[in-house]
């Protein structure tokens, strides 16, 4: 993996010159990944012939690697946003392929189901903030706090 | 008697009780009998209310201005002796 | 125990001893035990002067007859014919109906009790009148024949059949299809018990008890063909518990726990059927239904409407209109009490609740002047529905649809606040302190004889004495009752109450009705009049605007010339009236309105006279009010007095209109100063100057008087709505800060004011009998000659007819679902 990665910023340092590689080196999110354990693990053992599988709608990278590498840890993710990141990330399309509950990927899952509705999948960030916590209908907190009084007043016009 | 024709100035309103039943309210049962009709005539905007309950004792009540009211009670009266009664209710005048 | 609820309570007596009460161990009353047979008058209030509990007490099973049925006064015959032949069907079991669940004395003494006292509290507990009503026999002989049933031998009336013989001894056998009000059907056949000597079970229903059979309920026989009954009923059941709005009220769910068996043989697939529209207030999923024709038998005799029928036969069998009509009787609601599955359901209810959350209470309709029983179901500070409750002398089990769906007006166009109307036009919310000091600014301004006071259709007695006080103390005797006309005269009892009292109409036979339309006025005295005309096949002739009335009736015309005929002895239908046994003349009282109020009524009594309608025994001269606060403020004295000036409204400085909605604007003056005392904004307070929120009847405990002179009162259910108060209260409040202090602090120093001015409005759940007077008693005015003018409705529409009605959404989808046609 390491080797990959010298590999590609050379070649981005002899073609476009330093600034390309720097970009690669962010690219890569190698400093990130010297600051966050799981990162650096992935990279380090893991990506080292691995298969890149696919990439999913929001930029996440799926590797396979099925020699010499330890079977249960054979196939895994590397995600777009390396800041922010959580397992509720993966699609529902790539997540039956992640953990090994299946193994198609969506394309042939796309084959296999009949056509549904849906929308769009979205990290999940509650607890986050402000405005990713969730407030029922009656909590102060909510803007749109619903009125719970059981009759309507009169309202003279 | 002039004071039945009086009656409706001092009096606002008229109430008889008595028991529909019971043998302590013939007496004001006759008395209506007799005098509903004269009183009513002589002053026809009066209310003069017959309200029967079984088991009360029969009781002559009289609103006047301002909400005043008095009562007497007409059990063991014989019929002109509530006429008797009704006169005094209609010389109220405080 | 039902919250409100009077205490009926269960006495039970072995012969002579252990006399003691099954509901109330702590009740101190009844602890000895009177002699057997005695009959203790049967009252809501428990406790009775001389110290024992007023339940009715038949000594049944101790194979004597009670001796002296005919010496208590206070139960009407047939009543005390029903309780004394024990035909009080005990229901299945468990929460297995609508309609409330009112302990009565079971009287089933002998068997009660014996088999350990856990299951006789349980027994009591689930106790119903319900959902197959007490029956009313007419028992036309006094003979009773012996039967013996498991064992024990009993008296019975001869004409019981096998279901109500084991009734009276207390085993309750499971039905679906057996109503006591409706006519017999025997097709559901799960009430099949065994009778000795018969070679299969019979179906205990329809068959009638003879002399020396001998029943038999819980042998095997018997239990193998309820289980297959039951089998054969969920064979085609869909399994919709969990979505059905019957769950935990369902008499299927109920029975088939007791009497079915734990498993089904069924494989195949259910058969479905398409549901049925029948209109805005019932929903339908045909596909529950048993086909047990309870609807349709209630539709056709009881609501007069032949529009439910059944089509098909075996496994295609369908209930329904077939020619996609809705369901046109005013009375529709009830098939949704009587199908004991979920195919008939509310639909404004549907999905909102579930019967084991509901709070119930007790209380009394207010949409029209009947006072029908109702039991009012809520869930916190909301209704979520209203139900019937048993009154065989007023509303039996039933209730009109404007009763039963009126409810979520309750929750709409609330007045929660006091508001004062500002110079510029608006209302604006202030506290009650700011609210009452306006109107008693406004009261020291004006004098007495330009102040008025209105009382509206809804108010209870308790705000109608407060307001007449007040009003009098400050020196005003411009009081009227809107509705009702302003020279109403409320001095004898009899010439504005229904003499003949509710119950008492189904025994008459001829009827003469005048300017009232009774079913869409009273839709239950309609039934009870629809009874009497298939009972006793009476005769019924309207004068009034024409209207279906569900049976057959001669229309004489809308007009005031039939009536003059009448009275003259002129017209054919005169022999009628004069012939009959039991005659009744029901006169409606949007005649009160009409300018020659005095000579229709004239002309009236001329026709009671003539035809002895009022006789020795029988009162058949009745005056059907419209409103709820009608007959409370009549007995109150709620009219103009002495020194009323009503006629000259350029006069009027000063109105307090205690929720009365129906004032046209144009009659009040532009400077008026108007209070409105209410709980709807409806037309009244868009003219008010002064708005004081009050109370429904669903939140306040109030007095009410029935048409025919039945005291009844309301149960809180739900808390008032914002910053509103009871009504008298408030007039209480305002009594003080204007300086006329009214004597009274609680509600129980009002009800004693009652005593002081109509004692009958003490008494509550009784019924007065106003006296009969003779007809000369009252002068005749002279002066109003009878106009050539034809009657007009009282009500133009049925389901719009008060404050709340007009604020509800379901009212609103039945006038225009139901809007072309007739009765509406």
């Amino acid at each position: 993996m390491v080797l990959a990665f010298l590999r590609s910023t050379i070649k981005a340092a002899k073609d476009n010159g330093w600034k390309a590689a720097l970009e690669e080196v962010k690219k890569q999110g190698l400093v990130t990944s010297l600051l966050d354990g799981n990162l650096l693990a992935t990279k380090l053992w893991t990506d080292d012939g691995a298969r890149l599988v696919g990439v999913d709608k929001l930029g996440n990278k799926y590797f396979e690697k099925k020699v010499n590498s330890q079977f249960g840890r054979h196939r895994w993710v590397e995600y777009a946003d390396k800041k922010q990141y959580n397992a509720s990330a993966v699609p529902p399309e790539w997540h039956g392929w992640l953990h090994y509950i299946t193994d198609h990927t969506p394309e042939q899952l796309e084959d296999l189901k009949p056509a549904r509705y849906g929308i769009e999948h979205k990290l999940n960030r509650s607890g986050e903030g402000d405005a990713y916590i969730y407030h029922s209908k009656g909590h102060a907190l909510n803007p749109k706090q619903r009125n719970w009084t059981r009759y309507e007043p009169w309202q003279p016009t | 008697m002039s004071w039945r024709g009086q009656l409706s100035q001092i009096v606002r309103e008229l109430r008889i009780h008595f028991c529909q039943t019971s043998s302590s309210s013939d007496a004001t049962r006759e008395f209506i009998l007799k005098n509903y009709k004269d009183l009513k005539t002589l002053n026809p905007g009066l209310p003069i209310l017959i309200r029967e309950c079984s088991g009360i004792q029969p009781r002559l009540w009289a609103r006047y201005a301002y909400g005043v009211e008095r009562s007497v009670p007409l059990e063991g009266l014989t019929e002109p002796q509530i006429t008797a009664k009704l006169e005094e209710l209609s010389k109220y005048a405080s | 125990m039902v919250r409100g609820s009077k205490c009926y309570k269960v006495l039970q007596a072995r012969g002579n001893a252990n006399f003691r009460c099954l509901i109330s161990p702590g009740c101190k009353a009844a602890t000895e035990a009177p002699a057997e047979g005695t009959i203790l008058r049967r009252n809501a209030a428990p406790i009775s002067d001389s110290g024992y509990c007023r339940s009715f007490n038949y000594a049944a099973f101790s194979s004597t007859k009670c001796s002296q049925p005919e010496s208590c006064t206070r139960i009407p015959l047939n009543l005390m014919r029903a309780l004394a032949n024990r035909s009080i069907d005990v229901s299945s079991l468990g929460a297995s109906s609508s309609v409330q669940r009112t302990p009565v004395c079971s009287g089933s003494t002998g068997l009660i009790g014996s088999g350990g006292g856990l299951q006789s509290v349980r027994h009591l507990q689930t106790l119903a009148v319900t959902p197959t009503g007490p029956k009313i026999i007419k028992a036309d002989t006094e003979e009773t024949i012996e039967v013996s049933v498991d064992g024990h031998s009993l008296q019975i009336p001869k004409g019981m059949t096998v279901l109500q013989a084991c009734e009276v001894a207390g085993k309750e056998i499971p039905r679906f299809c057996y109503h006591s009000r409706l006519s017999i059907a025997g097709n559901c056949r799960m009430c099949l018990v065994e009778v000795e000597k018969t070679p299969k079970p019979v179906a205990s229903c329809a068959m009638p008890a003879l002399p020396g059979m001998k029943i038999k309920t819980d042998t095997p026989l018997v239990k193998k063909a309820r289980e297959g009954v039951m089998e054969f009923l969920l064979l085609n059941h869909p399994l919709d518990c969990p979505i059905c709005d019957q769950g935990g009220e369902c008499d299927l769910q109920d029975q088939s726990m007791v009497f079915g068996s734990d498993r089904g043989r069924f494989t195949d697939t259910k058969r479905s059927v398409v549901d049925k529209n029948l209109g805005p207030l019932v929903k339908t999923v045909m596909t529950r239904c048993i086909h047990c024709t309870r609807c349709v038998r209630f539709a056709s005799e009881i609501a007069g409407v032949p529009d439910l029928g059944v089509l098909g036969r075996g496994g295609s069998e369908e209930i329904g209109t077939y020619v996609e009509n809705l369901m046109t009787s005013e009375l529709s609601g009830n098939v949704i009490d009587i199908c004991p599955v979920g195919a008939l359901t509310s639909k404004p209810f549907a999905f909102t609740a579930r019967s084991w959350e509901l709070k119930s209470t007790e209380s009394i309709d207010v949409s029209d002047a009947l006072g029908s029983n109702i039991r009012i179901d809520s869930r916190g500070p909301e209704v979520m529905r209203i139900i019937p409750r048993l009154n065989e002398e007023v509303n039996e089990e039933w209730i009109s649809d404007k009763t039963r769906f009126s409810y979520d007006g309750l929750k709409r166009q609330r007045l929660n606040e006091p508001m004062i109307r500002r110079p510029g036009g608006y209302l604006e919310p202030v506290t009650w302190r700011a609210a009452l000091s306006a109107v008693a600014q406004a009261v020291h301004q004006v004098k007495p004889e330009e102040m008025a006071g209105v009382v509206g259709k809804l108010a209870d007695a308790e705000s109608i004495i407060a307001l007449k006080d007040f009003l009098n103390k400050l020196g005003c005797e411009n009081t009227w009752c809107e509705g009702i006309g302003a020279n109403i005269d409320a001095d004898v009892r009899s010439k504005y109450l229904l003499n003949t009292t509710i119950a008492g109409v189904e025994n008459a036979d001829v009827f003469l009705l005048i300017g009232t339309q009774v079913r869409k006025e009273a839709p239950l005295l309609n039934a009870r009049i629809r009874k009497a005309v298939r009972n006793n096949r009476a005769k019924v002739a309207t004068i009034g605007p024409p209207i279906d009335l569900t049976y057959d009736h001669e229309d004489l015309g809308d007009g005031t010339d039939a009536l003059i005929q009448i009275a003259e002895g002129k017209h054919p239908f005169s022999t009628l009236l004069s012939k009959a046994q039991h005659p009744v003349v029901i006169v409606g009282a949007g005649v009160f309105e009409r300018s020659d109020k005095d000579a229709v009524m004239a002309v009236v009594e001329t026709i009671v006279d003539q035809a002895k309608v009022v006789r020795d025994d029988w009162n058949g001269f009745n005056v059907l009010l419209l409103e709820a606060a009608h007959a409370a403020a009549l007995d109150l004295g709620f009219v103009p007095g002495v020194t009323a000036k009503l006629l000259s409204k350029d006069h009027l400085k000063f109105l307090y209109l205690l929720g009365a909605d129906d004032i046209k604007p144009d009659d009040i003056p532009k400077d008026a100063f108007v209070v409105y005392q209410g709980h709807h904004g409806d037309r009244s307070a868009y003219r008010a100057n002064v708005i004081l929120p009050g109370a429904a009847f669903t939140e306040k405990e109030g007095t009410y008087e029935s048409t025919e002179g039945r005291t009844q009162q309301t149960s809180p259910a739900v808390p008032s709505v914002g910053d509103a108060r009871d009504d008298w209260k408030i007039i209480r409040a305002l009594s003080e800060v204007v300086g006329v202090q009214l004597p009274y602090d609680s509600v129980s120093a009002v009800r004693a004011r009652f005593l002081a001015v109509s004692p009958n409005l003490f008494r509550v759940d009784e019924l007065e009998p106003p006296t009969v007077w003779p007809q000369s008693i009252t002068p005749r005015s002279s002066s109003s000659k009878i106009e050539s003018s034809p009657f007009i409705k009282a009500i133009d529409n049925f389901y719009m007819t008060n404050s709340i009605c007009r604020a509800s959404r379901t009212m609103a989808q039945c006038t225009s679902a139901f809007a072309n046609l007739k009765q509406i």
